[in-house]
């Protein structure tokens, strides 16, 4: 017997209802209506189970073993239309020697992540912070005296860059590639990034074509590194991982080009989301920017919690189970997707009181938008520290900074972008 | 029964959101490769707190050993 599924008239599938604010609107109804539900399937991607309650995605998450990545962190995938071709899918392996940690499952998943975790943790983000904040005087320093412009492009997308770079000893000149390569290969679903050029692969698909393109030069990019690194050894990541083995083994020169392209794209338009989104939400609060601004030292570390609950900068993480489970009434079967709708979590009526009113002094404030487990943002700390640093040296050389215009919003339901912001600096 | 509290030292990074949730249980020092549990078996006016360490633990590293 095969139990009905709860549906739901709200379809995640559109891409729509997340260039405005209404994703929220439909996760508050989703929430109180069918808080575990299954989202059908269009004509080329499957259906999924939508996760809306902080409870639950908690569940989700703390069983990694059975609620796997390797099949996908993103979306719900493409429909395989041939039944043999979806067998074929079904049966290839996961992803071994050629993925990174984020796509990675127990067992080996902690063992990649301990090679590097060393580099993340709130001491060695400490030891960073002097030259953080050099990277975002510099940063500032370039918009200097001009009187308007876009925070974007000037200021919330290049300190993630350069915080990045230097972690994997990247030289300077490397900024402007990784941003357009970057842009390219997580913003593939918006026009303003796709590069409509017709590719080997026959052009049907022009998102598709974008990404697999940033991601070929990217790799092309860090292949060169790992020469150069291999040839003369340095103090960075690149150089730590040619060393690195797992179980007596090497890492494949695909895990960790996949590494480093984890890393950059990971790290750079969910920062620069936060960054961005914290200016809008700090501009349309403006009492509760005053109280940041008339004492940043105090306030500052609830504004960047709550700056970070508010935007969650991702949508969502994936995941497919592998086992029969039951979660408030419903049945999920193997093969099954599940999205994990942090946003959703972050406002959840259940765990945060008013979850709709932005409070910089919100404790306590154990939002989700770094996720939580097996697979909690390696990259935390830099986030924290670099938002921190940022609205201090912005407030402090810029503190009548004004939002002018509409933010001009990224079309995705995994990254919660912000592509251009009309500011007046002063 | 008294419980007792351990702390998964292959996943703790040292976030600390233990020691803010369980002062009383969990304490980190500058050289701690992971979070050490103070007093065990807990006594129970801290399970509380405990019980809170669990739920918030980013990496989900704190149990109970007998669960
Ligand atoms: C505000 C900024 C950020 C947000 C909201 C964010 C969010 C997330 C989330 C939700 C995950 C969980 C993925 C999952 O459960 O599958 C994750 C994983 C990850 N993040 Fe971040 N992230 C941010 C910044 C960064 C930075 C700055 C870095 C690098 C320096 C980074 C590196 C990573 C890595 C490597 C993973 C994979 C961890 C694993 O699978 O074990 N992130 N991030
Ligand atoms: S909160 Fe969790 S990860 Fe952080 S120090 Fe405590 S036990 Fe370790």
């Amino acid at each position: 017997m095969v139990a009905e599924k709860a549906t739901h008239d709200i379809n995640l599938h559109n891409v729509n209802l997340f260039l405005h604010d209404e994703f929220h609107e439909a996760f508050r109804v989703l929430r109180r209506e069918a808080p575990v539900h299954w989202n059908p399937g269009s004509a080329r991607a499957n259906g999924f189970w939508s996760m809306t309650k902080y409870e639950d995605i908690l569940t989700i998450s703390r069983h990694p073993e059975i609620f796997i990545s390797s099949r996908g962190i993103a979306g719900s995938g493409e429909r395989e239309q041939d039944p043999e071709a979806a067998a074929a899918e079904a049966a290839r392996p996961r992803g071994e020697g050629t993925s990174s940690i984020i796509t990675m499952d127990p067992p080996r998943h902690v063992k990649m992540r301990r090679l590097v975790n060393k580099g993340f943790t709130p001491r060695a983000v400490n030891s960073m912070e002097p030259k953080i904040r050099q990277m975002t005087r510099e940063i500032l320093d370039e918009v200097g005296d001009r009187k308007s412009g876009d925070f974007v492009l000037e200021v919330s997308s290049r300190l993630p860059l350069a915080v990045i770079c230097g972690l994997m000893g990247l030289p300077r000149e490397s900024w402007d590639l990784m941003f357009e390569l970057t842009n390219a290969a997580l913003g593939a679903g918006d026009p303003e990034y796709q590069q409509a050029q017709t590719g080997e692969s026959g052009h049907t698909n022009i998102a598709k074509e974008t990404a697999r393109r940033g991601n070929m030069r990217m790799a092309q990019y860090f292949r060169d590194v790992m020469d150069d690194r291999r040839a003369n050894p340095q103090d960075d990541l690149i150089s730590l991982l040619l060393e690195a083995e797992v179980d007596g083994d090497k890492l494949t020169e695909g895990e960790i080009l996949a590494f480093c392209n984890l890393l950059v794209v990971a790290g750079n338009e969910t920062t620069r989301n936060a960054i961005s989104g914290g200016m809008v939400v700090l501009d349309r609060n403006p009492e509760e920017r005053a109280k940041l601004q008339s004492d940043i030292p105090k306030y500052i570390d609830g504004a960047v919690e709550e700056m970070l609950r508010w935007t969650s900068p991702l949508h969502h993480m994936t995941r497919e189970a592998t086992e029969d489970f039951e979660i408030r009434g419903q049945h999920i079967s193997p093969g099954e997707k599940v999205i994990m709708w942090y946003p959703s979590a972050n406002r959840d009526e259940d765990v945060f009181e008013d979850p709709y009113k932005f409070d910089i002094e919100r404790t306590p404030n154990d939002h989700l938008a770094f996720g939580i487990g097996e697979h909690f943002c390696l990259g935390a700390g830099f986030a924290r520290k670099e938002v921190k640093v940022m609205f201090e040296e912005l407030f402090d050389r810029y503190p009548n900074i004004k939002v002018t215009g509409e933010p001009d919003r990224l079309r995705s339901s995994f990254i919660n972008g912000v592509k251009h912001l009309e500011v007046d600096y002063k | 029964m008294p419980r007792e509290v351990e702390v998964d030292e292959m996943t703790c990074e040292l976030h600390g959101k233990c020691v803010e949730s369980a002062p009383d249980v969990f304490k980190l020092d500058a050289d701690d490769d992971w979070s050490q549990v103070k007093v065990n078996p807990v006594p129970d006016a801290l399970y509380e707190q405990v019980e809170r360490a669990i739920l918030t633990c980013p990496r989900q590293s704190i149990r109970w050993k007998d669960a």
